[in-house]
Parts: structure tokens; sequence; C-alpha cells
């Protein structure tokens, strides 16, 4: 900041004692440089740093006449812009800024028929074309040149004497020519969203490329070094006041606005302009009104003069002023130019950015339903634009995902910052017995098939049998090997046929625990999980061809088990006070408190749950590391239960934790 | 020697469990201890761990001495000696609120809907069969048990009991007077919402005039409480 207003205030002492015409004038008005629809029509002559906010091409062209006693039409400009990166390129061919004055010299030649031929001078003016670059270093601040090919003709008529047998006279014309080319470089900045402001050089660089003149040489147009200060200020969003003075004493002060429409916006600007060699005071108004869409615009704008047009200047002020700037000097007519604009984006526009992700979950495959209601990250995601986005955030973690996974769409008020959730999807087939540090890649669109922006995040993905040690989430274990558990029940119960035949409906869901305890649970063997860990779990049909697990993976097995056959189960979550839990189970004998008798005598065996229902159903615990008999799991699952859950409060302290698998 | 013993004992912290000694008994008194599943008779001088359960039968009765407190058990009642404890009333607000936190997560209540029962009954031989005591007269046991606690001084442990006894054998629930008696020992406590709640539920049982006026009036005793 304190290096820009250094600038500022040295080239203006530099300049400020030389006083200059207008020459940062355009057709197209001043526009505030935050209004990102109507940059291009900032002219190089207001804006020599080039700024600009296109995103990728951009083409103009300016049609416009002047309103002389004859009304002429011209092609002014035709332009070309294109950014890569933090580039911007642009170039432009004007046709139409050409000046042309012609003179009577008061001198006049009589030839042999009588006739005389007064003998004029035609000076013309034209800038050829000119190009620019400029380079955004931040958002902020940004810097460029441009430069501008001049070319100046001054065509006399002279009477030359031709001395033969008789001195007779030629009339011809006399063509002197001078090019130059004339650059400047500026920087602009914004410290803040609604004030930009530039400085530039005006005429810094100055080149003749050919020079062809002798007599004329008090001509060309004047072309004295100066400095150009711009400053924009929008008090609100909409409206923007502009002013921009050059150490000339020339000043041109506008005010434009822009409002949003559902497809583009609508633009006005007005201008007023003081020009030390013109008068009055306030010389002209340069008015605009345009609409602009992201990738068309059409402006219609001009140049209106408030001098007398009838008053006539002598040759002699000519000769002393001269000219500073084609397009606008005490000679100039009115104007009125239609400009269209074409932005080519083949570069889609970033209009949300990813800030920052954070994991907050590490991927355990066996817990599919984890992912889908939370979130495995948090994305911070900043509206870039200043109208209310749709985002569409999406994932993918390699070598986990085949698929983007699409998250669910996220709105965010314009220049807001949020909190994204990025859910995930556990692919079925996903088997790796392996943990492994993998990536995630985060996605966010605003459109089809474009993506705004997106980040890598490295991610662990667990083993498959891996588990975070929370007994809730033994319910997706349990989840696993349906259709193989529920055969595998299915079976033990036909084997044991005759003798639920013979059993009372009422008890048929005891009965079958019973049965499916004693044919499978109790076959196998306790081992400790070999790391002394909570961190693996089996799946139930890994259990069974092992035939053997520790207390968790047996309570997933005979959880597993008795569900497929339709009896409701509930993990026990004994939680430790240091080291590793325990955990155990519950299961529905949907016997109602009045029948609780029939399995047992003793009213300390069993618990009352009341169903979804409101109905009371008795509960019996199992301990299904008791690898004896049901009986004998049951009474320990008891003894556990009644010890921790009730006698010490265990349920209502947070200690023990019924978690119910459906 | 054995005072010695005693106080390292207890330095260590390795005190045993507590140990009821059987003093008297009178009648048919009967022990269950832990889970199992048989009733056992009881003999003077027995040495009870707490987690049995005694039941004293009809004019029956049993006398326990515990350190140098003494509690009798006597004519239907049942009690598990680990009830046989003092409690503090943040424990009964603990085992109160431990009753709602043991049901089935309800998920949506306007799901909840009385279905009609359309299980197929087979013969109940089992059932049958296994009926050793009619399980009303056994909840009534259980409440008797939890009077007596009460009426020695360990009123939370009492209203647990009848709270659980309510849950095990909801036959009992209707039993107006026990719910009365119950009730008025969480307004004893100070348990005003509690009692409250409780009191609602017992005035829509069937009750004789004087149950309904004591119920009305302690209904409105608690509002006003609550109130304030």
């Amino acid at each position: 900041m304190k290096i820009l207003f250094s600038i500022i205030i040295f080239i203006t002492l530099v300049f400020s004692s030389v006083v200059f015409s207008q020459s940062s004038f355009g057709l197209g008005g001043i526009w505030s440089m935050n209004k990102t629809a109507n940059t291009l029509l900032n002219s190089i002559e207001s804006n020599p740093s080039n700024f600009s906010k296109l995103k990728d091409w951009g083409i103009e062209l300016s049609y416009g006449g002047e309103f002389a006693k004859t009304t002429t039409t011209n092609l002014y400009l035709l332009s070309l812009s294109k950014r890569i990166g933090h580039s911007n390129f642009s170039l432009r061919y004007t046709p139409g800024y050409q000046k042309d004055f012609v003179f009577s010299s008061g001198e006049s030649v009589t030839f042999n028929d009588s006739s005389t031929q007064t003998l004029n001078s035609k000076f013309s003016y034209k800038e050829i074309f000119g190009f620019g670059y400029s380079y955004q270093v931040t958002d902020k601040l940004s810097f460029g040149f441009t430069a501008r090919l001049f070319n100046q003709e001054f065509n006399n008529e002279v009477v030359d004497p031709v001395f033969s047998d008789s001195l007779f006279f030629n009339l011809k014309t006399e063509t002197e020519k001078a090019d130059f080319w004339k650059a400047d470089f500026g920087i602009n900045f914004s410290p803040v969203e609604n004030i930009s402001l530039s400085v530039a050089s005006i005429n810094l660089i100055d080149i003749n490329s050919k020079t062809d003149i002798a007599s004329n040489s008090a001509y060309e147009i004047r072309r004295p070094k100066g400095a150009l200060l711009g400053a924009s200020i929008s008090p609100i969003k909409q409206i923007s006041f502009n002013f921009l003075y050059e150490t000339t004493q020339s000043f041109m002060a506008g005010i434009d606005g822009k409002f949003d429409l559902p497809a583009g916006s609508i633009g006005f600007s007005a201008t007023l302009l003081h020009d030390k060699y013109q008068s009055p005071y306030i010389a002209g108004i340069l008015p605009a009104i345009s609409y602009q869409s992201d990738v068309f615009g059409i402006t219609l704008s001009g140049v209106k003069y408030f001098r007398n047009k009838n008053t006539t200047q002598s040759f002699s002020v000519f000769e002393k002023e001269g000219i500073r700037n084609i397009l606008n000097n005490r000679y100039s007519y009115d104007k009125a130019v239609l400009t269209i604009t074409f932005r080519l984006n083949t570069i889609a526009e970033e209009k949300a950015k990813i800030l920052n992700i954070k994991m907050v979950q590490e991927i355990f495959p066996a817990l599919e339903d984890n992912y889908l209601d939370k979130p495995f990250a948090l994305g911070k995601i900043v509206n870039k634009t200043d109208n209310k986005i749709r985002i569409k955030p999406s994932s993918k973690i390699v070598g986990f995902n085949s698929d983007i996974i699409y998250s669910p769409t996220v709105l965010i008020n314009a220049h807001d910052t949020v909190e994204v959730p990025f859910y995930t999807i556990v692919s079925d087939t996903y088997s790796n017995k392996q943990s492994k540090v993998s990536y995630a890649d985060f996605y966010i669109s605003t459109r089809n098939n474009e993506t705004d922006d997106k980040l890598q995040k490295p991610i662990l993905i667990n083993k498959i049998n891996a588990w975070d040690g929370k007994v809730i989430h033994l319910k997706e274990f349990i989840k696993k090997d349906q259709y193989y558990i529920m055969k595998y029940a299915k079976e033990v119960l036909s084997n044991n046929k005759s003798k639920l035949d013979t059993i009372v409906y009422s008890l048929s869901a005891f009965y079958k625990a019973k049965i499916l305890f004693n044919n499978l649970v109790k076959k196998f063997v306790y081992v400790a999980d070999p790391n002394a860990t909570s961190d693996f779990v089996q799946f139930p049909k890994q259990t069974i061809d092992l035939r053997g697990g520790d207390c968790d993976d047996l309570s997933v097995l005979y959880s597993a088990v008795l569900e497929s056959v339709g009896i409701q189960t509930a993990l026990i979550d004994y939680k430790p006070d240091k080291g590793l839990g325990h955990v155990n189970l519950l299961f529905n004998t949907e016997l109602s408190p009045q029948r609780a008798i029939w399995i047992t005598d003793n009213d300390s065996k069993y618990f009352i749950r009341k169903n979804k229902r409101g109905e009371d159903q008795v509960w019996i615990a199992i301990e299904t590391t008791s690898l004896t008999n049901f009986m004998k799991a049951w009474e320990l699952g008891t003894e556990k239960f009644n010890n921790d859950a009730i006698n010490k409060l265990g349920l209502a302290k947070g200690r023990v934790e019924i978690i119910d698998v459906q | 020697m054995k005072k010695i013993f005693l106080i390292l004992f207890i330095m260590a912290g390795f005190l045993p469990a507590q140990t009821f000694i059987v003093k008297k008994v009178k009648g048919d008194v009967k022990a269950q201890i832990g889970v199992s599943e048989k009733w056992q008779p009881v003999k003077k001088g027995e040495m009870l761990k707490s987690e049995t359960t005694l039941l004293a039968n009809k004019n029956s009765s049993v006398v326990l001495v515990f350190g140098k407190e003494k509690f009798r058990i006597k004519n239907s009642a049942i009690v598990s000696l680990k009830d046989i404890k003092r409690l503090t009333t943040d424990d009964l607000l603990l085992a109160l609120a431990m009753e709602n936190l043991i049901d089935v997560p309800q998920k949506k209540k306007k799901n909840i809907n009385k279905f009609p029962n359309t299980a197929v009954y087979g013969s109940e031989i089992n059932g049958k069969t296994k009926a050793v005591i009619d399980e009303n007269d056994f909840g009534i046991m259980r409440l008797n048990g939890a009077k007596q606690l009460a009426e020695s001084g360990y009123v939370e442990s009492a209203i647990i009991e009848a709270t659980s006894t309510y849950r095990k054998y909801p036959d009992t629930k209707p039993l107006s007077n026990f719910r009365i008696y119950f009730a008025d020992l969480l307004v004893k406590k100070n348990l005003y919402d509690e009692a409250l709640s409780e009191y609602k539920k017992i005035n829509e049982l069937k009750l004789d005039k004087k149950e309904k006026s004591h119920v009305e009036g302690q209904m409105t005793f608690l509002k006003k409480k609550l109130l304030k």
C-alpha cells in the first residue's frame, strides 16, 4: 500500500508542472474496475495498464458515426483479448480512430483556361493498432502496459515551376509521413472490495519508427509526458463513482451502475469530461448503456460536446496547440458507437473454491452405513460470486471408490463460506485385508460436468476387518454374510425340527436361540484378539470358518444368527475404566412378563423391555464367550448384566449401553 | 489376632461381600442363590451371601443378622438380600431413570399401534409343567418384601424393588394399595415430579373412595409444590 502511494506521489510530482489536454478519453466512457462484466469497455485510453477480469477469450467490435455537417459511419474498433493464467493479452485494430484536417493555404493558381485552384493542405492522423499485456499478481493487484502505433500524413499542395521553352507551373502534392509508437505502464490496486485505484503513465515511451517530415513537424500529435490517476468507489454494490485525473489538470468523473438480471446484467454509465484545451469547463458528457451476459454484450455509448459547434478556429490556433488526442479534441464532433462484445469461455469459471478439507473419519470398510449419514470429511467452501450458488460436492477415494460419489448439494450465499459434508459409499466388493494410506480427491462443481475446484488429501483406509472400537458399529459386521448365515441357521434349526415341533409357539424364539447356541457357538473356542486390541472383528462367516473368536466376534456371530431367524438382539457394551471393554448380548424371547415363568423360576434372570409398540417383553442376557452350553451362557450373561448394568447403576451412569441391532 | 486381620482386610480393600447370618427361622422359608433355579430350605445359623433371595411363605418368618443390624422377612414376602442396603436419593433417581433406558428405543411415537395378536398358539405343555409358584402371588410377595424394606428404613431400595416388580409382574400394577404406599414414599423423599407421575397413573386405576380422595389430595399438594 505504501509503495503504491509512493509511486502515485512520485509520478504526480514529476509531471504535475506540465499542463496537457485530456488524453484518457475513450468512446465507452469509464467504468468501475470492479464491474467484471463491463471490463472490456475500458478502452486502452483510460486503462493503460490493460486491466481486465476476462476469463478466457474476448472479442469486441465497435461501429459508430460522427455527427458533423454530414454523418459519416465507420468501423471504429476491433479488438481481441485472451487470458492465459494470470496473464491477459489484448490486441486491437482501430480503423475508425482517424481525424483529417483540410486547410486552405490562401494561395491559388490560375490555369491557361483562366480557371483557378486554391492550394490545400490535408493532415491525417490515424491510430492503426495497439496491444497490451497485464499480469494479475493477486486478486487485488495487477500491472501491465499498452503500446499503440500511430500514423500521421501531411499532404501539401504546391505549385512547382517547370523551366523549359516556356515557364509553366505544375500542381503537385508533397507528402510527408511520420509513424510513432507510444507505450504506457500502469498499476491497478483494490485495497478493499469496494475501492479500486489505478495509476498509469501518459506517453512514457515515445518512439518514432518512421519519420519523414521536415516542414510539418509542428503539426505532429503533441505527446507530452504525464500521469493518470484513477479511483473507483462503490458505496453500494450496484453503484460506483469513478474519477480519472491527468496531471494535465484534465479529468473525467462519472457514475456507473450495474443491475443483475436473471440472465446477465444491465449497466449504465455517465461521464463528464474536462479538457484543458476545450471549452466550456465541462466539455462534454459520455453516456453509455450496456447489457452484458456471460457470453455476450451490447453497448450503446457516445459523446456529446457542450460547445457551440458554429464557432470557427483560425489555423494559427491549430498551429499553436495542435491536437493531443485523435478522438477527442476541440475539433471533434458528437459521436455514437454501438459496441458488441463476445466472451468465449473455454475455461470453466471458478465460482466456488475449496479453502480446506478436514478429514473427520478414517475409512473402516466394514462400517458401510456409517458413511451414508456421517461425513468422512468436511470442506470449507467459499462462494466467489456475487450471487447465491448451488454447489455439488463429490469425492473419490483412490483404490476404494470405483466411481465419483456425489454428496447432497449445498446452497451458498454470495461470498459466504460454509462447511460442506462429504459422504462416501463402501463398495460391496471391497475386501482389502491390509490397511493402506490412499488419497481422496474432493471436487466441487456449480454446473454439470465442470469442476470449479478440486483438492486431494491423504486418507487411511483400514483393512476390511478393522473396527473403530465403538460397539454400535458392530452392527455393521452383523449385517454381513446375511445369506450365508441365514442358510446356516436354518440348517441347524431344520436338524432340530422334531424338537421344535413339540414346543409351544410362544417359546419358539427362546428354544431356537438355545438350539442355535448349543449347535453353533458352543462348538467354538474363545480366542483373544491376537494383538490384544479392539481393532479387529471377524465377520460371522469368518468366525464359523475359523471356529473361534473373541467376545466381539462371538457376539457378532450369535447376533447375526439370531437376527437371521427373526429374533431381535441387542449388543451390551460394557465400557472399561481403562483398557479393553466387553461385549455380550441380549435377545428377545418375545414372551410377555406373565410368561417369563415358562423359562425360569428366577426372576433375576430376565429383564423387561418395552418394545416399539409399547408392549413389555422378556429379554435375556447371554455371555457369548461362555462356550459351554446355553444355560451356562445365560447364567453368566445374567450375572454380568445384573452386577454391572443394574446393581451398579451402569445403565444410568453410562458405563453400560444397550445397542439394539435393528 | 482376628481383629488385626479384619483391620488389615479393611485397609487392603478386601472386605468380603456382605454376609447375612440366619438368626431365626419360623415356618416355610426358602432361599434362591444367585441365578440358581432352585429354592432351598433355609436353616438357622446358615450364612447367606448378598446374591441370595429369601422367600417367607404365609405365617413364616426369618430374622437375619448382618453386622450390628437385624432384618426380618415375614408373612408372604420375598426379599433379595442385595436390596438390604442404604442408597442415596441420587442413586434412587438413577435407578428410576434406568427403567426407561432399558426399553427398546422408540423411533417414532406415532407409529406405536396396538396390533391385534395374530400369533398361533400350540398346546402349552411346557408352560403348565414348569409353573411352580403362581406368578401373581410371587409379585405380591415381592411387593410385601419391598414394603418390609421400607419399614426397616431402606426406603430407596424399597421404591426400586417395587418399580421393578410392577414391570416383571404386570398383574401387580392394578394393586392400588401398594401403588399408593410406594407413591407416598416418593413424596416423603421429596421426589415430587416422580410422585406426581405415579399418582397420575394410579388415578387411572379402580380406586375406592378413600384411595381416590387420598390420590387427588396428593396430586393437588404436589402440583402446588411443583408450581413454587
